[in-house]
């Protein structure tokens, strides 16, 4: 008997490892089961030297029925089943802005989810499968291995494992995971950009997308199909649909002047969409005088030494941009990679503080000597940025600039601008928690009180219990 | 049910008027009371950093009391009650087996399921009372901090329900022994074993690896700790413990005809 | 009223308990007695429920104790031969806790527990550990736990063997007063207690019932089944080793030198046989040796009565 169990159960389990239709290995590990079970029965019955078979049936098949109510429960609750949603950031709970977007799609879309094998996140992913498939179906989620699909991880350039990407036809968008939060905001960006564009001007000698020397543009355009745009060159002369199908006007180390007509279609332009201009103080002339009519121009920087630390912002720095109430708008609004969220003067502080560790500098000595480009002047209205004004004297993209993520910093803030003309994205803020206010004094008393003094207290307590338990009283 | 309460208070008395409380409690308490020390002081590193530190600001993004400390901290008290339930409940059977008191009590006139609620009440409610022991900490955070009490509580309904199974195999494996060590190693044996099936979740194919993956019972507390209260999950603890208590119960059962 | 049928108990293979029959009445002290290994405690236990008979049926005051467990140990209290308590209790608590656990009520219990506290000789000392009491006084806590429901049956395994002589004769007297309310099994390897005490003698052996009866009636059997007498003779044996054996009323057991051992089945017989072979044959007897044999000779040789 224990023989045929054991081989049954190795029949069994050999077969879940080999390639064998369902139904085999079903049926094979329904009969090891089954072996298994009697076997057990066979013994309790002996052991139990019950003194009458109906005695012996009526009491097993009891356990045995119950045991399979409890299977059955167990199954139908996984199969209908429901969560209560108690998380601070409330994973399993759709919200109605979610919701709204889902219905807003009209192509179907593809989300593409990169997991490894062993990640334990499928019954979120299942989750999320129910969730779309009950909002209408538009959307189709697949969990691929990010070991072994990799010609789909080449294609969308997948590194890290929960990276998702989101698909809609030619068009795809990749974002870092794949919470609610993220998704939605996915969503939005790929449905904002059907038809959206990063326009590169072209006709002033601006470098070229497709050069992919370190003088060209070419790793900018690529990095605004990254996030979903398509690339266009358009001429401020000639292409007349730049405000409907331009998320983003990029001009790049213009060397040629701007006709007058060019000038003013770009003030018209200001308008509509952001305009990301990168050019140095040796300006076209047409350009900074319509700048300087929109009250910005360049001039001197000044930095105070004393106050370059990375992280305080620079409170006392005399500005020679004229009185203009758009440069006080400046703070908070420009985004360099690694750092979040740094404003004005504290960047120009930073790359001062790298360069030259005594004495004042300039804005100009920074774009003589520095390299990176400085962000010299940016409009904002009450949407965002209308445009961005990086100045440098050097080409961009360059890599054998002295900090290397220039590149990177300039898709970066390219990515953001034409970020800034799409719809605004539902804002999941959760309100992060303010820090916990503990001084080090009152962590080292806790830390006390919880390793030594609580356990003290329990001790005496335990052992005042025992030894009152131990007295006899007379 | 008079008698099931007069059986658990017994549990209670045996726990307290023996050197076992003694011993346990504070063993708890210290064991507990490092994890808790260690993830805060982690934490304040991260949240207050000293000025020296230059590199800073942006880390400090996304750190709230919940996960930096609180939910280490509850997987590490996981591991402390894991460790120290069995030795609980080790006792509960063997130690009556071993002298002949199991002898007297089956001649008593108490059914044995009386017998078995009346000793698995006994020891879940001396383990629950650890588990409520064990609220200080986050009540410490809460004098300094904003915790999200709503997901606290479903973290301890977890552990809650995971007890619950504990107990119970620990419960069973004690009446399989007369010696406690050979009890408690069953205990922590079961407990493994359910790793095992877990992890064999992996290798097979597709239809079964989620049943098998029910198996792995922490597996489950991984969605109470996120604050997740999933129907299945209260299903399989009721089931798992349904299980245990069943199987300890005919084999109590063997002496009453 | 103890009702034994048919009971039989393998442990594996060994057939400890054969068949075994017995009736024990209301009123009446029964002792249970016989060699190490015999079945005597496998007996007890299995009446008071601890373990489960291959066959055979138990009935205690009327009731069935393997179709109606509950009701039969209601009515029964049993007393292991090495009581093991609860140590970590006091007196007093452990037999509240056997006290309500056996249903008595909540108004009632504590005052029980007073009550048999006294008789069994412990209340002085009810505030105490009981493992920190000597033997005797656990003996008699366990005494206590087995009288506290005032049970129809009682069942003691080794009741006495630790106490001292003073105290043993307290308990029997106390039981004594008790039997009038229940029927006692008392299991004993103390002959002259049970002797004392017992109002019939169950008698097992390797695992079967050789006698019962009450004291009178097996000391007849013993007394005529089992006299031997040593005939001393003067000359060796052999020339009327014929004659002794057609002795009426007796069976030779042995011859060792001048010594024949006789088993007296009829002394009516024997005895005038026995003079008469020594009167008209002349056979040498010298002496008679005779051995009282009581309950002891249950315990060594013997054949079956």
């Amino acid at each position: 008997m224990i023989i045929i169990t054991i081989i049954s159960l190795v029949v069994a389990v050999g077969l879940t490892f080999l390639d064998v239709p369902l139904w085999a290995k079903t049926l094979a590990i329904a009969a090891a089961v089954s072996i298994t079970a009697l076997g057990f029965l066979k013994e309790s019955a002996v052991a139990s030297k019950l003194t009458s078979i109906k005695q012996f049936k009526s009491r097993h098949l009891l356990v045995a029925a119950f045991f399979v109510f409890l299977l059955a429960v167990n199954t139908l609750l996984r199969v209908y089943e429901h969560v209560w949603d108690y998380s601070r950031t409330h994973i399993y709970s759709l919200r109605k802005e979610s919701v709204d977007w889902i219905g807003k799609i009209k192509n179907p879309m593809t989300v593409h989810i990169f997991l490894r094998s062993d990640d334990k996140t499928s019954a979120y992913v299942d989750w999320l499968k129910n969730s779309a498939y009950s909002l209408g179906n538009k959307l189709d989620i697949q969990v691929h291995n990010i070991n072994r699909d990799l010609t789909l991880a080449d294609k969308f350039g997948i590194h890290k494992v929960g990276e998702t990407v989101l698909e809609s036809g030619p068009r795809w968008v990749k974002v870092d995971d794949f919470k609610e939060a993220t998704l939605i905001k996915g969503i939005v960006r790929l449905h904002n950009r059907e038809g959206s564009s990063v326009c590169f001007s072209v006709d002033h000698g601006e470098p070229d997308i497709s050069d992919t020397t370190p003088a060209g543009l070419s790793l900018a355009a690529a990095a605004a199909k990254d996030v979903g745009y398509g690339v266009r060159t358009v001429s401020l002369r000639s292409s007349s649909d730049i405000e409907t199908s331009c998320s983003l006007l990029v001009i790049v180390a213009p060397q040629s002047d701007f006709f007058p007509e060019e000038a003013r279609r770009l003030s018209t332009l200001l308008g509509h969409l952001p305009i990301l201009l990168a050019a140095g103080p040796n300006m076209p002339p047409s350009l900074s005088a319509l700048f300087q009519e929109k009250g910005l121009g360049f001039g001197k920087l000044l930095v105070d030494q004393e106050n370059l630390e990375r992280h305080v912002p620079l409170t006392d720095v005399q500005v020679n941009l004229g009185e203009s109430e758009v440069l006080s708008m400046l703070r908070g609004n420009i985004y360099l990679p690694q750092v979040q969220s740094l404003n004005l003067v504290d960047m120009v502080a930073w790359h001062s503080a790298l360069s030259t560790p005594y004495g004042k500098v300039t804005v100009e000595d920074d774009i003589k000597n520095v390299g990176p480009f400085v962000v010299i002047a940016a409009m904002l209205s009450d949407d965002g940025i209308k445009a961005l004004v990086v100045g440098s004297n050097k080409p961009f993209l360059n890599v054998n600039w002295r900090y290397a993520s220039n590149g990177a910093a300039f898709v970066n803030l390219m990515q953001t601008l034409a970020a800034e003309s799409d719809v605004k994205l539902p804002d999941y803020g959760i309100v992060d928690e303010p820090i916990m206010e503990m001084t080090d004094y009152q962590s080292q008393w806790i830390r006390g009180v919880v390793i030594y003094g609580l356990p003290a207290i329990m001790l005496m307590l335990c052992a005042g219990i025992w030894i009152v338990h131990r007295r006899v009283k007379s | 049910m008079r008698v099931i309460w007069l059986i658990a208070t017994k549990e209670w008395k045996a726990f307290f008027y023996t050197p076992f409380a003694m011993i346990l409690l504070p063993l708890f308490l210290v064991l507990s009371g490092s994890y808790f020390a260690s993830n805060l002081e982690s934490y304040m590193n991260l949240a207050h950093p000293n000025e020296s530190m230059g590199d800073v600001g942006f880390a400090v993004q996304g750190l709230n009391t919940m996960d930096g400390i609180l939910r280490p901290f509850f997987d590490s008290l996981l591991n402390v009650f894991i460790f120290m339930v069995a030795l609980i409940t080790m006792r509960v059977f063997s130690e009556e087996k071993k002298s002949a008191t199991y002898e007297l009590l089956v001649s008593y006139p108490v059914t044995p399921g009386k017998i078995l609620w009346g000793k698995y009440l006994g020891t879940f409610s001396i383990v629950l009372s650890m588990l409520a022991l064990s609220l200080v900490y986050p009540i410490i955070i809460q004098m300094f901090g904003h915790p999200y009490w709503p997901q606290v509580w479903t973290i301890y309904l977890g552990d809650f329900l995971f007890l619950m199974v504990y107990v119970a195999i620990g419960v069973w494996a004690s009446l399989l022994s007369e010696n406690q060590l050979v009890a408690a190693v069953i205990t922590y044996g079961a407990f493994f074993l359910s790793f095992l099936l877990g992890y064999l979740a992996h290798i097979v194919g597709t239809p079964y690896d989620r049943f098998l993956a029910n198996f792995l019972l922490i597996a489950h507390l991984s969605s109470f700790n996120d604050g997740l209260v999933f129907w299945g999950d209260l299903a399989v603890y009721t089931a798992g413990t349904s299980f245990f208590l069943t199987l300890a119960y005919l084999r109590l059962k063997r002496h009453y005809a | 009223m103890i009702t034994v049928s048919n009971l039989n108990h393998f442990f594996g293979q060994f057939h400890a308990l054969k068949d075994i029959n017995f009736t024990v009445p209301m009123g009446t002290i029964a002792g249970f007695i016989g060699p190490n290994g015999a079945g005597k405690s496998t007996t007890l236990r299995t009446l008071a429920g601890i373990l489960i008979p291959t066959s055979g049926t138990v009935e205690l005051d009327g009731i069935s104790l393997f179709t109606h467990p509950l009701e039969a140990r209601a009515r029964m209290g049993y007393m292991q031969e090495t009581p093991i308590l609860y140590r970590e209790l006091k007196i007093r608590e452990y037999l509240e806790f056997v006290a309500q656990i056996k249903n008595i009520s909540k108004s009632e219990y504590q005052d029980r527990v007073q009550h048999i506290m006294k008789r069994c000789g412990v209340a002085h000392i009810q505030e105490r550990l009981i493992g920190n009491i000597s033997k005797g006084n656990r003996q008699r806590v366990a005494l206590a736990q087995a009288l506290i429901a005032k049970p129809k049956v009682l069942l003691l395994d080794e009741p006495t063997s630790a106490m001292d002589p003073s105290e043993v004769i307290r308990i029997r007297e106390f039981i004594r007063e008790l039997k009038s309310e229940m029927s006692v099994l008392l299991s004993s390897h103390i002959l002259s207690e049970v002797a004392q005490i017992c109002d019939r003698i169950i008698f097992i052996r390797d695992g079967e019932i050789r006698y019962q009866g009450s004291i009178q009636e097996i000391e007849a059997i013993i007394e005529k089944a089992h006299q031997t007498v040593a005939l001393r003779f003067a000359d060796p044996v052999e020339p009327f080793m014929q004659r002794l054996q057609g002795l009426a009323g007796a069976q030779i057991l042995s011859v060792e030198g001048l010594f024949v051992k006789v088993l007296i089945e009829d002394d009516t017989q024997f005895y005038p046989a026995l003079y008469k072979m020594v009167s008209e044959y002349g056979v040498p007897l010298r002496e008679v040796v005779a051995r009282e044999h009581r309950l002891e000779s249950l315990f060594s040789g013997g054949s079956k009565s």
